[in-house]
């Protein structure tokens, strides 16, 4: 490994040493009181818990598989970081190479010793191409090492200053599995996980629950304090929040705004709202006509009236940005160089682009979906635009969107501690995913200062510049936050951040 | 044995057919496992291996087939999602839906064939314009809506039931029949209706009869001659519906399952198909068709019971 920079690696040291435990999104608490059996409701079944065979985690899977995993640093509410398999982060000086020292003593729920070796493993696993997992292509690491038990030493495909955060929410990619096990077990795996985290596996009966039990043996010894955790997946969100009120389960993840609204007023429940980083977003296909022609992207723009819309399709609970970055990523900029809500303006442009403009947005064939692309549509009706909605499904939509046959269509930045893995994979003009075709140098060359640089406010001054370019040249549409939202029964406690939708229970407790 | 040939041969005919058309339709819906597997980022290249991986690359005959001979065997395949053996995803989920749909089939039974003979003891009195009236009522609501009622009146509000999930017989009798009551009743509050309708309609024929009359001329009390006389000749119309009415229940169950969160056939089918699991749809749909077939075949069986004459034909034929 290259030499560590002592200034950055005493920093993330710092920050990972003298940080507390998560913050809790209930504060003030008294102290947590152990035992007791806490049913989540989530929205979906288990894809699995091999993330080579489940290949991608819904925020449902999220939420049960961080009972058994974890991740090498964790992030308390304010984006902190913290440490948790790993004790710190180190890299060298222009961040190509990070090392990571595991914490000594944690032990897989079968009593092996948790290694370097298999963090490596689990790492270099998801990166074979052989194992197709599609999640690599966020990842910019070249391979994982592990020069003795406590060290994991990560080689990136260049500097990069994002690894640390990148690798503390959890992910399908970042929660660590332990590959030799999963290996001899097969295919059992991936319905009977073991893991380091809090709670170790009992039963999933398959469209029902699933139940894990308090580990005894984990590694921080005040945690958990819940004796058991029932996880069932509940998919229609009337019933779920009916399930909530009757009490049958403690917490459920919801996005239904009504339900949401009228669990504000119910004194036994807590909402409990986390707006991450990311959006929703509707991408333009910069190389098809006629949106090749800036002034019609520029006239879509000025033409949709984000907010209003976010207003009627949320009952007001979504907030819109003039960026993906949202308001817990840690940039703020002062000039974003969002055009703005400027219909006539918008209608001057088209008739200087000359042309009629007809265009065909692509959305999900679900009522969000629908209802999405019918105010996009009125607002395009009223500056000159014809739009025509083409509903899919959602595979069918992926395909279509990676294709680059499509003209609009709806996609989604997820929720990630670091902007950059979804910023350098959505805009830069080499990246596979640039799925709108938009190629612009300086776009690149910012791009890679926030990937590599190790100075923040550097990468943060980046990214504003990023942001000025891609508002002007109307690349996508950010047409609201990802905000997500949990619902408790009011005696739940210590439910923290609820980052990408998932709900993590290491701390939570039931208060008396 | 002549008929009893025929029926076998038919529903061969019948299961070929579905499983033929499934398999089709299925195959021609956009989108697929591989891209429901690797995700939304999965290279070109990742996808065609995992097709080649999954058998999907080669000619859909070939793969029917192919599919077509192991399932005769018994062999319906692996899920391509979950690797789960389809057989026994459907062994395991099967005695949900089954009480499911036998305890709404209990209830649609146990309020039609009492609210039918009350109604024709007195054809357009009071009885009979509330029993058709409310029948009309639970007939134009939606299983999904009634089941979102129920929640709301049993669980949320009264606090007798659980809202959602299943409790299996190892928790307890009363804890299983707790969690199937309200999904029962979702499917059962809507079947009464037609069986009702259906029963009255006949029953009210039937009391026409010559031998109606013969009965009540030898003084025989009113209940007597509906229950003994009137009702089983006035039942055929009625478990034919019961079992035309399968498939319709084989429906709401899908749906109800959902609502309620129960493990059942049905929610297995839906996540087959949000997950484009061509075996899992296959071996379900499949399942579920030979299901259909059997229980009308039992119902054909179940007229010789009750009528001698079609027990004769069968015999001669």
């Amino acid at each position: 490994m290259g030499v560590i920079s002592r200034r950055f690696g005493l920093m993330v040291a710092l920050a990972a040493g003298f940080a507390a435990a998560p913050a809790l999104a209930q504060a003030p608490a008294p102290a947590p009181v152990r035992g007791g059996s806490l049913t989540i409701g989530v929205e979906s079944d288990f894809e699995g818990f091999d993330p080579v065979k489940a290949g991608v985690y819904s925020n449902s899977t999220v939420t049960a598989a961080s009972l058994f995993y974890e991740t090498l640093m964790r992030l308390d509410d304010k984006g902190n970081l913290l440490p948790s398999l790993a004790l710190s982060m180190t890299p060298n000086e222009d961040g190509s190479v990070w090392a990571a020292k595991i914490r000594p003593g944690v032990k897989w729920h079968d009593g092996t010793p948790f290694t370097a070796q298999a963090v490596a493993d689990h790492f270099n696993r998801l990166l074979d191409p052989a194992n197709r997992f599609a999640g690599r292509a966020y990842l910019a690491i070249e391979k994982v090492e592990a020069p003795d038990e406590l060290t994991a030493v990560f080689k990136m495909r260049g500097p990069n200053a994002a690894l640390p955060k990148t690798l503390a929410q959890p992910t399908v990619t970042t929660l660590i599995i332990p590959v030799k096990q999963a290996l001899e077990k097969g295919a059992d795996y991936n319905r009977n996980p073991i893991g380091t985290g809090p709670f170790v596996f009992k039963e999933w009966r398959a469209a029902d629950r699933l139940i894990a039990e308090r580990n005894p043996n984990y590694w921080d010894k005040d945690k958990p304090y819940l004796d058991r955790v029932i996880v069932r997946p509940l998919p229609d969100s009337d019933a779920r929040y009916a399930s909530l009120v009757k009490g049958d389960v403690q917490v459920i993840w919801e996005d239904r705004a009504e339900n949401i609204v009228k669990a504000k007023k119910d004194k036994n429940l807590v909402v409990l709202t986390w707006v991450g980083s990311g959006a929703l977003v509707v991408p333009l296909n910069t190389v098809k006509e006629p949106l090749n022609d800036k002034r019609v992207r520029q006239a879509i723009s000025m033409g949709l009236n984000r907010k209003a819309n976010a207003e009627v399709l949320s009952q007001g609970l979504r907030p819109v940005y003039d960026d993906p970055y949202g308001p817990t990523s840690g940039i703020e900029c002062k000039d974003n160089g969002a055009l703005g809500y400027n219909p006539e303006k918008a209608k001057k442009l088209l008739a200087d682009y000359g042309k009629p403009v007809k265009l065909v947005q692509t959305v999900t064939a679900t009522p969000r979906g629908r209802e999405g692309a019918q105010v996009f549509q009125a607002d395009m009706k009223k500056i000159g635009i014809d739009v025509e909605i083409k509903p899919v499904d959602q595979t069918q939509l992926v395909k279509e969107t990676l294709a680059r046959d499509f003209q609009i269509t709806g996609w989604r930045i997820i929720d990630l501690a670091d902007v950059d893995p979804q910023m350098f994979a959505n805009f830069h003009s080499k990246s596979p995913i640039n799925f709108s075709g938009y190629n612009n140098a300086e776009v690149d060359r910012l791009l890679l200062i926030g990937r590599t640089s190790l100075d923040e406010n550097k990468r943060k001054a980046a990214y504003c510049d990023l942001i000025k370019i891609l508002n002007d040249d109307v690349v996508w549409l950010w047409t609201g936050s990802n905000i997500d939202f949990a619902i408790t029964r009011a005696n739940v406690r210590g439910i923290p951040a609820l980052r990408g939708g998932a709900v993590q229970v290491e701390a939570a407790w039931l208060a008396k | 044995m002549h008929w009893l040939a025929r029926q076998v041969l038919r529903l061969a005919v019948v299961l070929f057919c579905v499983t033929l058309l499934t398999f089709l339709i299925v195959n021609i819906l956009p989108g697929d496992v591989a891209t429901a597997i690797l995700g939304g980022l999965a290279t070109p290249e990742d996808l065609a291996g995992l097709r080649a991986d999954l058998g999907l690359d080669r000619p859909m005959l070939v793969r029917y087939f192919d599919w077509l001979g192991s399932a005769l065997s018994g062999d319906l395949g692996r899920s391509h999602r979950s690797g789960e053996p389809v057989a026994q995803a459907i062994a395991d989920r099967l005695p949900v839906s089954l009480q499911l749909m036998i305890m709404a089939q209990v209830i649609a039974i146990g309020i039609a064939v009492p609210a039918a003979l009350l109604s024709v003891r007195r054809p357009g009195g009071l009885f009979d314009r509330l029993s058709a009236s409310t029948a009309f009522g639970f007939l134009a609501t939606p299983s999904f809506m009634l089941g979102i009622l129920l929640i709301y009146l049993f669980s949320v509000t009264l606090d007798l039931l659980p809202a959602t999930g299943f409790s299996p017989m190892s928790e307890g009798l009363w804890a299983n029949l707790e969690s199937m009551i309200l999904p029962a009743l979702s499917l059962g509050l809507i079947e009464w209706t037609v069986l009702m309708r259906v029963l009255r309609s006949d029953l009210l024929t039937t009391l026409k009869e010559d031998f109606i009359l013969l009965a009540r001329a030898k003084g025989l009390p009113p209940w007597r001659v509906l229950l003994q006389h009137a009702l089983r000749p006035s039942s055929f119309t009625l478990i034919t519906v019961i079992g035309l009415n399968i498939g319709g229940l084989i429906g709401g169950a899908v749906i109800v399952e959902q609502i309620f969160a129960l493990p059942g056939v049905g929610r297995l089918l839906l996540g087959g198909i949000f997950n484009r699991d061509l075996i899992l749809v296959q071996g379900t749909v499949s399942f579920i068709a030979a299901g259909f077939v059997l229980v009308n075949f039992l119902v054909d069986m179940l007229y010789a019971v009750l009528d001698p004459r079609v027990r004769h034909v069968r015999f001669r034929s």
